[in-house]
């Protein structure tokens, strides 16, 4: 299956676009030694006003030198990630502001030990094979936020994980506690724990920061996912053609930036734009130009031989209700159907400010549903059953009890966790559920009786090490926190 | 005799030009640049609010058409100063320190603008100091706070902190995806508004 939204012309031009974009209006790259290296390689660079313009050459050797495949690796080696290969990976969120409290339905500020939850409830959950944190915590101080949510990660998962890098300084103790876990320098990098992401940001630029930490995990390197947040509307042409030539632009400068860096490193394309909500000011995160746009990124994405990453199967809807079982549901197939590597963000509700693991449930629930659909039909001599049929009509019994039924039945259809299907008085006996109750319960129950792999002794005692290492170099105490 | 209603009309549309020229030629036929900014500049932009309240219009509309209201200022400004008219209220605002994002803090400028106030931006990642400095430097009744991450949200107080030490009065209103009234409340500030829209509202209280 393989669903489109553009043919070739309508890719073409969007390419063209891109390629116009960088060698006119350039990228603006605030920091020094990225911007030598890209006046090495022949863009045109203007250190005052920190403009790079990249030739349309410049771009096409960065995205063959980049690697278009790549897996990542839990604790637990035989848990993997991989990208690029015709596999679909679900990845939790990496981490929010805040956190739903499910039983009142209202927001609070996400803590560390919402990491160790969440760790946990998607350590259980076999459709996700990337635990995100979920969380950022607010009870830790800015400095050293994930060098403390790695240290939780790495204890309450075994798969591997994705998490926000904050700065160069905090990434040094974070790469310090992969390495532990990993063994070497070298174990890290053939078997990457983890990605990660680069945010440029719309329209054109992007952030000191996150460049200058890809020069700490170059050290391996990691790979790379980029993706630009450009709202259609705000931060980008409100036209949904235009928003995408403009972050595909971002997208082909980030891959240029991390190939400069690292040749020949992974990355992953992450075709991220939004539209933005002309009535309420909020970014929209599951309206069907969302599900349209991820479509056409994942086309452009693959026509540069790339794994792709989508914003799909995600809501705007505050709590897990029937507007989020609808939009998740909706964009989440089609891109799918359209092909993507990796479904990033699940968890979130709310646009893109809460973590809510009911709503995780939810979403784990479609993934099976998604993933029957990517099964598709089987045509075989054996599935047409030409001569089951001939037997069914000339004897006694239906199809229900014949041996084909009961060969095929538990492949050929896919049987829900937490869908209702019973009858009526059934359902209403057991206390007349809705899906979200039904998907709380089923986190009630992870959280009752999942106890994540805990690692070896020594290695959690080298997280707590690395970590208080950490909070005194990096300061420990910010408004009293921890 | 200029004619209050075209100008708000074209200022409803966004149209730009034609308010510019409007207010330009009622100021050479001797009208009283009070009389066009009440009922022109200022009835148009009340309209544009009301819609907007009534899900009739969308921000772009509502920009644009302050886009047009301050072209029009600029025209009656010279006139208004003479008369001693003043802005609706001045307001200093900015992203403050360790944080980038602005988005939002643009689109909160632009709609104050739009009400009348007088707004100075001072960019993304501001430090206290740079909040007071600007304080000092004009008399502005208003200081606003935006922040769009959890890490940086604790710099508000401590540019709250930082303006109370330095002696200034002034209120200050806060904002952005992570603030709530609570948090308002806890740092101390004097008011908190969940978008731009409101933030106009908020910041005419404040100066009522
Ligand atoms: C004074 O009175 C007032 C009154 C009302 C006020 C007000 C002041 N200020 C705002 N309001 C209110 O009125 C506005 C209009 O109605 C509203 O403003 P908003 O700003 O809320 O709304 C805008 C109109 C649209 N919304 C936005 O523009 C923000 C959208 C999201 C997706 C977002 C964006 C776009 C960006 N980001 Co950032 N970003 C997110 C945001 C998620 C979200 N949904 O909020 C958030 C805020 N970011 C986050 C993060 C983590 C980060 N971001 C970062 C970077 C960026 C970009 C630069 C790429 C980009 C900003 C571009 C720009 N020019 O501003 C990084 C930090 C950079 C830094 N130091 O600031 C980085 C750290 C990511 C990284 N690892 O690099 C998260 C914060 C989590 C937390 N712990 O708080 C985040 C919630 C996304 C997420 N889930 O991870 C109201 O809040």
């Amino acid at each position: 299956m393989n669903i489109g939204v553009l043919n070739e012309d309508e890719t073409a031009a969007i390419h063209e676009a891109s390629l116009r974009l960088l060698e006119g209006v350039g990228v603006h790259v605030p920091h020094r030694e990225t911007m030598e290296r890209f006046a090495d390689s022949g863009a045109a660079v203007d250190f005052d006003s920190e403009r790079v313009r990249i030739p349309p050459e410049l771009v096409q050797d960065c995205l063959e030198a980049a690697g278009k495949s790549f897996a990542i690796y839990g604790r637990d080696p035989a848990k993997t990630a991989s990208f690029g290969v015709g596999k679909r990976n679900y990845n939790s969120i990496a981490g929010e502001a805040s956190w739903l409290e499910e039983d009142t339905l209202t927001r609070r500020y996400a803590r560390l030990e919402d990491v160790r939850t969440a760790c946990k409830v998607a350590d259980a959950l076999p459709g996700i094979n990337v635990v995100g944190a979920m969380s950022d915590p607010q009870d830790v101080s800015s400095a050293v936020q994930d060098v403390f949510v790695v240290k939780e990660m790495l204890k309450h998962t075994s798969k591997p994980i994705h998490f926000w890098f904050n700065t160069r300084a905090s990434a040094r103790y974070v790469c310090e506690m992969l390495t532990a876990m990993a063994g070497s320098e070298e174990a890290v990098a053939s078997r990457p724990p983890t990605y990660n992401f680069l945010e440029p940001i719309s329209p054109l630029r992007f952030p000191r920061d996150g460049i200058d930490l890809l020069y700490e995990t170059a050290r391996f390197p990691l790979p790379v996912s980029i993706g630009p947040m450009a709202q259609a509307g705000a931060t980008a042409p409100v036209t949904l053609a235009g928003t995408m030539a403009q972050e595909n632009a971002e997208i082909l400068a980030g891959i240029c930036i991390t190939q400069l860096i690292s040749p020949g490193v992974p990355v992953c394309y992450g075709g991220i734009a939004h539209t933005f909500d002309m009535r309420t000011t909020q970014l929209v995160f599951a309206g069907p130009e969302q599900a349209l746009m991820a479509v056409g990124f994942v086309q452009l994405g693959k026509r540069y031989g790339l794994p792709v990453y989508i914003n799909v199967g995600l809501t705007d809807a505050k709590i897990p209700d029937a507007q989020a079982g609808m939009e998740a549901g909706i964009t989440l197939a089609m891109g799918a159907a359209a092909g993507a590597d990796i479904f990033g963000h699940l968890g979130i509700c709310g646009v893109d400010q809460a973590s809510s693991l009911v709503m995780l449930m939810m979403q784990h629930e479609l993934i099976g549903y998604v993933e029957r659909l990517m099964d598709g039909i089987a045509v075989t001599a054996e599935t047409l059953a030409t001569d089951v049929i001939e037997r069914v009509v000339g004897g006694e019994g239906g199809f229900l009890g014949d041996e084909h039924t009961v060969r095929h039945f538990r492949q050929e259809h896919w049987f829900p966790e937490l869908l209702d299907r019973r009858f009526f008085d059934p359902w209403a006996e057991d206390g007349r559920k809705g899906m979200a109750e039904r998907c709380r319960q089923k986190l009630q129950h992870i959280l009752d009786t999942h106890e994540p792999e805990p690692p070896p002794k020594e290695l959690a005692d080298e997280l707590e090490r690395i970590a208080e290492a950490a909070a005194r170099e990096l300061g420990r105490t910010q408004h009293g926190k921890a | 005799m200029a004619d209050m209603e075209a100008i708000a009309e074209a200022l409803i549309k966004g149209d730009r030009d034609t308010v510019v020229g409007l207010v330009q030629q009622a100021m050479d036929d001797g009208a009283d640049a009070q009389q066009v900014l009440n009922e022109g500049l200022v009835a148009g932009m009340d309209v544009v609010g009301r819609r907007f309240k009534n899900n009739e219009f969308y921000v772009p509309e509502v920009l644009i058409a302050a886009r047009a209201m301050n072209a029009g200022m600029e025209v009656l400004a010279p006139a208004l100063a003479e008369s001693g008219v003043k802005p609706a209220g001045v307001v200093v605002l900015g992203t403050v320190k360790g944080d980038l994002h602005d988005i939002g803090k643009n689109l909160v400028g632009m709609m104050l603008k739009g009400g009348g106030f007088e707004v100075i931006d001072a960019g993304i990642d501001v430090p206290a100091e740079r909040f007071v400095e600007l304080l000092q430097e004009n008399e502005a009744q208003i200081l606003a706070l935006s922040a769009l991450l959890t890490t940086t949200m604790p710099q508000m107080g401590t540019v709250i902190e930082a303006v109370k030490e330095a002696g200034i009065e002034v209120r200050t209103m806060i904002g952005g995806a992570p603030i709530t009234q609570d948090y308002a409340d806890e740092i101390g500030a004097d008011g908190y508004a969940a978008d731009a829209a409101s933030a106009v509202d908020l910041a005419r209280e404040m100066v009522a």
